[in-house]
């Protein structure tokens, strides 16, 4: 009985179906990354590479499903192909960001059953390895070396970030210059608004000191020629254009004071808004050391 | 910190200038700012009101009958006792009231008849109108332009002894002078 049940066992071992999970890679990659060899990572699965990643690039998040928005197009890919899964990558590269986002469906059902989103600032010739951690981690083979690297690139904790831009940064630049920490925080549109808003007000209270200057100048002079006259026309006058700029330099030191108090308040505003849409590192994951090379993958 | 500083003085230094100012205007031949100190019309005033001169100077002093701007009494003739300290000053040449707008004339503008005398810092001026036809006044008359001669230095004050001076009619009756005001003159 012992004998025929090893027996069984081998014919399996030897005849039955192949366990190596088969995985269809499809890639869009706005740049090179590299020459990808990921069955040398993965020597247990059987990667074939597709072509055609059209289909794939509509948003999976505009569909009301995301999960099974695909299963038709999944089902009938693993059937083309003959694989167990279907593993899409979206790389894209910029001058300091990079993003991968993965996706992993099964063919028998159709549906998505893991993905990533991987969004890293100023990250290069780190790209290969998160590739190589996404799949690790679909696959549970995740190997130590690669997740050492990724903590000699990347601060784990961003509370260790060494921030190239910060909140209180923002602020101190938005209290000097209004709108300039909107600009640092790339906030362009209340940067114009605060920018603008405090040059036309400043430039008030300016235009409103400048003609409260001029009034106080005309009313002492016009003061002194009605002192100085003793004919009943021209002191009548000059007591009338002395009363005018009186009532000018009145209204304009208002307009001075109201539109300071403006000024000011909307600057202190602005400093806290600047604080508010300031960067911040929970964000943007860093990397540690200087950029010198940033083109390099 | 320059530049905090410069940010913070900024609005300070325009804060600082923009006082409102005290709207002082004062001349004793008008009789809008006499008003309001409570001189009230016909009042007989000096123009300028103060003055400060060297000894070398000669010091030239206006005397006025202020009006109302609305007033429309037939003012024909005046006396003025006018008061100063003869030790700081001396009379030098007094002249009548100067021909035009403002002036002590009748409608031919013709010179009024004036007389003067002086004793021992007292001046008592005269100054009549002679036309019979209808007068016209407006409510400023210079009565007498008087020059003084400076004797030492110090600060006189010219006044008005009111229980004195008169301002009579065409038909000789009295006008009560109802405000008065003094110039003073202060000799370096």
């Amino acid at each position: 009985m012992r004998f025929l049940l090893a027996l069984f066992m081998w014919i399996a071992l030897l005849f039955g179906k192949d366990n190596t999970p088969s995985i269809l890679i499809l890639n869009e990659y706005d740049s090179s990354i590299g020459d990808i060899q990921l069955s040398e990572y993965f020597p247990s699965k059987n990667f074939i590479d597709g072509e055609d990643t059209s289909p794939f690039l509509s948003s999976l998040d505009s569909m009301n499903n995301p999960a099974s928005g695909r299963m038709p197009l999944i089902r009938t890919m693993g059937e083309d192909f003959d694989v167990d899964y279907v593993l899409f990558h979206q790389i894209i590269n910029d001058s300091s960001r990079f993003l991968l986002e993965g996706q992993m469906f099964n063919t028998k059902s159709g549906g998505l059953i893991h993905r990533r989103i991987v969004d890293i600032t100023n990250y290069y010739k780190g790209q290969m390895n998160e590739l190589k951690l996404w799949i690790g981690d679909v696959f549970k083979e995740i190997d130590k070396d690669w997740v050492d690297y990724r903590k000699l690139i990347l601060f784990n904790d961003p509370e260790d970030i060494v921030q190239d831009k910060t909140p209180q940064g923002a602020m101190a630049r938005s209290f000097m210059v209004p709108g300039w920490g909107q600009f640092y925080s790339d906030e362009y549109n209340s940067g114009v608004m605060f920018s603008g808003l405090e040059a036309t007000l400043l430039s008030t209270v300016l235009l409103s000191y400048l003609s409260y200057n001029k009034s106080v100048k005309g009313f002492k002079n016009y003061t002194k020629l009605y002192e100085e006259s003793s004919e009943q026309i021209e002191f009548d006058e000059y007591r009338s254009r002395a009363e005018s700029e009186w009532d000018k330099h009145k209204i304009y030191n208002s307009a001075m004071i109201y539109t300071g108090i403006t000024a000011g308040s909307i600057w202190v505003v602005n400093g806290i808004h600047a604080y508010i849409v300031g960067p911040r590192p929970k964000k943007d994951i860093i990397q540690k050391w200087d950029i010198t090379s940033p083109n390099s993958n | 910190m320059n530049r905090f500083f410069l940010f913070i003085s900024l609005p300070l230094f325009l804060l600082s200038n923009c006082t409102i100012y005290e709207k002082e205007l004062d001349n004793p031949n008008d009789n809008n700012a006499n008003e309001e100190i409570g001189v009230y019309p016909p009042s007989v005033v000096f123009f300028p009101k103060e003055q400060t001169k060297t000894m070398s100077d000669t010091i030239s002093l206006g005397a006025y009958i202020v009006f109302s701007d609305t007033s429309i009494i037939s003012f024909s003739g005046t006396h003025l006792n006018i008061e100063y300290n003869n030790s700081l000053l001396e009379i030098d040449s007094i002249a009548p009231g100067w021909i035009g707008p403002g002036s002590l004339t009748d409608s031919n503008q013709t010179t009024p008849l004036f007389t003067y005398t002086e004793s021992q810092g007292t001046l008592d001026i005269y100054a009549y109108y002679l036309s019979t036809s209808d007068i016209s006044i407006d409510s400023l008359t210079h009565i007498a332009e008087i020059w003084f001669k400076p004797l030492s230095a110090g600060e006189s004050t010219v006044q008005y002894d009111t229980s004195q001076c008169q301002i009579i009619k065409y038909d000789e009756s009295i006008i009560p002078i109802n405000g008065v005001r003094d110039a003073s003159i202060k000799v370096q």
